[in-house]
């Protein structure tokens, strides 16, 4: 494959490198995504041919994975969401709608872990700490609003999605 | 005038007990409509013999009356409700049952059975017969529509607002099945298709129109009664059509929803056995592709000293240490002096390369470590300009990349 940057701020190249080997996601709304909208094919074929990584997309954001990494925080992010997402829903809300359009703070995610009857201990001390909000920020997953609150981006949706992969997992297991 | 004549099977199945069984059903309407409520459940289509006497027992009904009168046959040891009687106390409390798509695809050979009987008559009387046949089970293929669509509205109702407590994964379940079984069957078969059922009663409409115009009145007033009702049922059928596939949208989306809450406890109670992608984890590096190899290298600039654990022992660790005298110890400071004399070079690959060989460093492997020089220094590439540089290993195809400034470091003198 002839080498030929597509015609764009060099700058902006370095960080979408950098960001997805970093396992970040990135979202749509961002410069970056703009140009790996624009230029996604290119973007697919140079991670692939550079890293043999596979670089993966929805509509809305752009992200790598790698299952040989050690898994933490992933695994730690979904748990903190599924007990978030059941508890919710114990409250007749859409946990899913709730969790991609409304606002939360360190207190109200550590209200529902310290009170899940069902899932207590899964977290440990049944609370997260700021470090936690702030990862989720750095890896893209989160924007921080006002008052020490924020929202999810739209990355979350993978996460959501990864929930649909498991139940499948399940299946599979059963059949 | 011919005499008209009209032989309806249906009219001269008389039931010879008459005004007793509306009797009966109306003086054990609560027996009656527990029954109908089994019988409906779930599509079964029959009681058991024990659920019946429990339910004959607690009213004082006679299962020989319900024989007798043929609401109620016996069929290998279990029940089944006449349909009329079933869909009429069903009807009578706005009970319906989910029609199976089977069911309501019959309509479309019997249709269309009746409609080439009707196409092929010349003679009065099957004209009537034939029209009345069509009239009749457009009626019967509109009800059973009306009361899938009230039954599916609101079982899905039920589903939404969760009415039975179900656990996600049931929810899930339950979305799924009423999707696979019902809806989209149903959809392909109401769906407008040059074969499906929605042209066949435009073109009994039709045919009603273009057979009006060579009959008397008697005639014509019956043909037009058939094109009002199929009309009616063709508009029917469209509503059903929207019905469905705004019900469909629900489900779907009481299906995904759940998928994921199922997920997401599934996951919290089956951590150890489930594998989740590595979200979130750094990606393994290493340049894959020689062909690509200088493509990347912007890349390498970022990443070789953040993010590739290259073990760089410093040059006292090199001169204690006997087990790594072979070990590639990069001098970057010597490189960057040397390179800060040359300034400006024309191809700062080639000028690393055969600064390594004077050095007697040159390998393949020790080339890429040396690479991450190019973090501190300033590089324009070619598009155009390509060069060959040979190693024992491989031939690597670089583009050209003039050089004239080194960037300020902070960790050593350069």
């Amino acid at each position: 494959m002839e080498f030929e940057y597509p015609e764009k701020p060099k700058e902006t190249h370095k960080i979408i490198v950098k960001k997805l080997l970093h396992g970040e996601f990135i979202s749509i709304g961002k410069r970056e995504y703009e140009v790996l909208w624009s230029y996604k094919e290119w973007y697919k074929s140079f991670f692939l041919d550079s890293f043999n990584i596979e670089l993966l997309n929805s509509e809305e954001v752009f992200y790598c994975t790698n299952p040989t990494g050690g898994m933490n925080f992933t695994k730690e992010v979904l748990t903190v969401l599924a007990i978030l997402m059941y508890e919710i829903s114990k409250e007749d809300a859409d946990p899913i709608i709730e969790i991609q359009n409304k606002e939360f703070s360190l207190d109200r995610i550590n209200h529902y872990l310290s009170n899940s009857v069902q899932f207590s201990g899964y977290i440990s001390n049944n609370k997260i700490e700021t470090r936690f909000v702030n990862r989720l920020e750095q890896m893209g997953l989160a924007k921080k609003t006002n008052n020490d609150k924020f929202v999810f981006t739209r990355a979350i949706n993978i996460f959501l999605k990864e929930y649909d992969d498991l139940t499948e997992q399940v299946i599979g297991m059963e059949e | 005038m011919p005499r008209i004549f009209s032989w309806n099977k249906k009219d001269t199945m008389m039931n010879s007990y008459g005004a007793s069984i509306p009797n009966f059903v109306s003086t054990y309407f609560r027996f009656m409509s527990d029954v109908v409520r089994i019988v409906n459940k779930d599509g079964d289509n029959y009681i058991t013999h024990e659920q019946l006497q429990l339910l004959a027992d607690r009213d004082s009904v006679s299962i020989t009356t319900l024989l007798k009168y043929k609401i109620a046959r016996e069929s290998d040891g279990v029940y089944e409700i006449h349909k009329r009687v079933a869909n009429f106390i069903a009807f009578s409390n706005n009970e319906f049952a989910l029609s199976s798509p089977e069911s309501v695809k019959k309509f479309h050979f019997s249709l269309s059975a009746l409609y080439d009987k009707l196409l092929r008559s010349t003679e009065a009387n099957d004209i009537i017969i034939h029209s009345d046949h069509l009239i009749s089970e457009l009626r019967d293929f509109s009800d059973i529509l009306d009361s899938s669509i009230t039954r599916l509205l609101r079982d899905t109702l039920a589903l939404k607002e969760n009415t039975e407590k179900h656990t996600p994964q049931e929810r899930f379940d339950i979305a799924s099945g009423i999707i696979k079984e019902y809806v989209e069957p149903l959809n392909e078969i109401i769906e407008d298709r040059p074969d499906t059922i929605l042209p066949l009663i435009r073109d009994i409409s039709s045919l009603a129109m273009q057979k009006s115009f060579s009959y008397d009145k008697n005639i014509e007033n019956k043909l037009r009664r058939l094109r009002f009702q199929a009309k009616y049922v063709h508009e029917n059928t469209e509503q059903f059509g929207r019905k469905i596939i705004s019900e469909l949208f629900t489900l779907r989306k009481i299906k995904k929803t759940n998928s994921i809450l199922s997920g997401a406890i599934a996951w919290l109670e089956n951590k150890t056995t489930l594998t989740p992608k590595g979200l979130c984890n750094k990606m393994p590096i290493r340049v894959h592709s020689k062909a690509f190899f200088f493509e990347a290298i912007e890349e390498l600039e970022l990443l070789l000293e953040e993010d590739i654990d290259i073990d760089t022992p410093t040059l006292e660790e090199v001169s204690k240490s006997t087990k790594i005298e072979h070990y590639f110890h990069l001098d970057k400071t010597m490189y960057l002096t040397a390179l800060e004399k040359a300034l400006p070079v024309e191809n700062i690959f080639k000028w690393i390369y055969n600064e390594m060989k004077k050095h007697n460093h040159l390998s393949y492997e020790n080339y890429c470590i040396t690479l991450s020089l190019l973090d501190r220094i300033d590089v324009s590439y070619s598009k155009v300009d390509r060069d060959i540089l040979v190693f024992e290993t491989c031939d690597l195809n670089i583009p050209v990349a003039k050089s004239t400034t080194i960037l300020r470091g902070d960790n050593d003198g350069i």
